[in-house]
């Protein structure tokens, strides 16, 4: 009769909790400390819970549809001339412009008004022309394709900051 | 990947082991994760991850966003405390604090104390960079995986503490397996939950709707020049839907490897293909994240071995049948 299949502890390489030196068993905090930490590790995981550095996880986790809208904010000089915020010019601190502009519509107008601030003296400082700051919702449809770019989309206008205040023209919440 | 403790479940699935109950289970794993382990795995993992953090530390735009003007302010976690990013004042200490203590663990001098330094500095450091707005996961698996190392004997081995101790090498100890298995969960479990958070918020139309393409011509359209790697995988459904399958897949089935450690020699290459591949098509950065995975899954004691074109050398034990078999299990172990 062949003999039992030994514990698993036996088979996996110094799979037990006692060592081969005698040096002891698991210490209790130890123990404690690592049950405690993956179960926080696995709860944020499974309930999408953002306790950071615990985090949900959720990269891509969004299922997009060819038709996207965003939001884009120009800078306006004297002449009335719209150009596109270089946010890739700018330092790092000024990174995150998507984010501040997809919860731009839920700032109070102060908050606004900072933020456009924010971005006007940016562009300044690399020796841009600011009088106003204006905030589209662009809607593309990326699966329409010119050469290697999206068809133009639709532009309409949102916001403009002008002088410390905010003017919110059409849409929800303008 | 080379040698490896067997997962959790090894050999779990003969058939005399099939009933086995969530106490008996949980006994595994326990098994498993307090197994004794080689000092200088935990030392790979040290030098690995201290290393990664070290650079990330010295590169990171701290200084840069301690001038971000408070209006653009989006705190994460306990930087909600603050009502703007911290000062220069605070960033610029900190940050020199951590970068020395990062490589004083890298090179392993005063160990027990320089690795929780690193940690604990670079928390708020690496804070400021997710208070942009969006969760920079680049450094959160690093961070995590650094965790079970502060209170670990990690400077045991391949460090300067070991040299001027003197006395010989570590011999195996559960002290030295739970750090690393604990972060080899960690990093499993990182791309399952990513896995699970697709299928929770997108379902099969992840996979199954034009999602990937959309999402790539509007990343290649967000660059300043056409991304062809973008346009080319866009460009072909077919193409697009294998990507997308395969990419959910690798992160559902990451886990597996914890089983059946064989497959890090597929899941371990393919996550780091998929990093590159989100590089190329979106420019996004991920290497600290791809660095963690390798750090952490390889065990690269015993690919030094294979390089030096010998034998692992056998960890010093009182075990006579050495590192790689152990006694019976003691109760405590159950």
């Amino acid at each position: 009769m062949p003999a039992p299949p030994p514990p698993l502890a036996a088979r996996s390489p110094g799979a037990e909790v006692r060592t081969a030196t005698g040096a002891g068993a698991v210490a209790p905090w130890t123990r404690r400390f690592v049950w405690a930490f993956l179960a926080a590790f696995v709860i944020a995981g499974v309930f999408g819970f953002e306790a950071w550095p615990l985090t949900g996880w959720r990269l891509f986790a969004d299922a997009r549809s060819a038709r996207q809208v965003s939001l884009q904010a120009v800078t306006v000089d004297a002449a009335g001339r719209e150009r596109p915020v270089p946010w890739d010019d700018l330092p790092v601190r000024f990174r995150g412009n998507v984010q501040v502009l997809k919860g731009f519509e839920d700032l109070r107008p102060g908050q606004q008004a900072a933020v456009c601030t924010a971005w006007a003296d940016a562009v300044r400082a690399r020796g841009g022309e600011v009088r106003a700051v204006r905030i589209y919702r662009v809607e593309t449809d990326v699966s329409r394709r010119a050469g290697d770019r999206a068809a133009p989309g639709t532009r309409s206008l949102r916001f403009t900051c002008r002088d410390g205040t905010v003017e919110a023209s059409g849409g929800p919440g303008g | 990947m080379a040698r490896r403790p067997a997962g959790p479940g090894a050999g779990a699935d003969g058939p005399g082991e099939a009933a086995v109950g969530p106490r008996a289970w949980t006994g595994r794993v326990e098994g498993w994760l307090f197994a004794p382990g080689d000092p200088r795995r935990l030392a790979g993992l040290r030098i690995g991850l201290c290393g990664v953090l070290a650079i990330r530390l010295a590169a990171g735009p701290y200084l840069d966003l301690a001038h971000q003007p408070a209006a653009l302010f989006r705190p994460i976690s306990f930087m909600r405390l603050l009502p703007s990013m911290p000062p220069p004042a605070f960033v610029l200490p900190v940050q020199v604090l951590a970068v020395t203590a990062a490589v004083l663990a890298t090179v392993g001098l005063a160990t027990r104390v320089s690795l929780p330094l690193a940690w604990l500095a670079a928390v708020p450091l690496i804070a400021m960079t997710s208070s942009l707005g969006k969760t920079v996961h680049n450094d959160v698996l690093l961070l995590l995986c650094l965790l079970p190392l502060l209170p670990s004997p990690a400077g045991a081995a391949w460090s300067l503490d070991a040299r001027r101790r003197g006395g010989g090498a570590a011999t195996a100890s559960w002290r030295f397996g739970w750090p690393v298995r604990t972060a080899m969960v960690v990093v499993a479990g990182a791309y399952f939950f990513s896995g699970l958070a697709k299928l929770l918020h997108a379902g099969p139309a992840w996979v199954t709707s034009g999602n990937l393409r959309w999402v790539l011509y509007a990343s290649s359209d967000a660059q300043a020049h056409a991304n062809q790697a973008a346009l080319f995988v866009a460009g072909r459904p077919w193409l697009a839907h294998l990507l997308a399958a395969g990419s959910l897949a690798i992160e559902l089935c990451f886990p597996l490897v914890l089983w059946r450690p064989r497959l890090a020699w597929v899941l371990v290459p393919a996550v780091v293909a998929l990093h590159a591949g989100i590089w190329a098509a979106m420019r996004l950065d991920y290497w600290p994240m791809a660095a963690t995975v390798l750090i952490v899954m390889v065990d690269w004691p015993a690919v030094l071995s294979r390089l030096r074109g010998s034998r692992a050398r056998p960890l010093p034990s009182a075990d006579p049948r050495g590192p790689a078999r152990a006694p019976a299990p003691t109760p405590r172990s159950r």
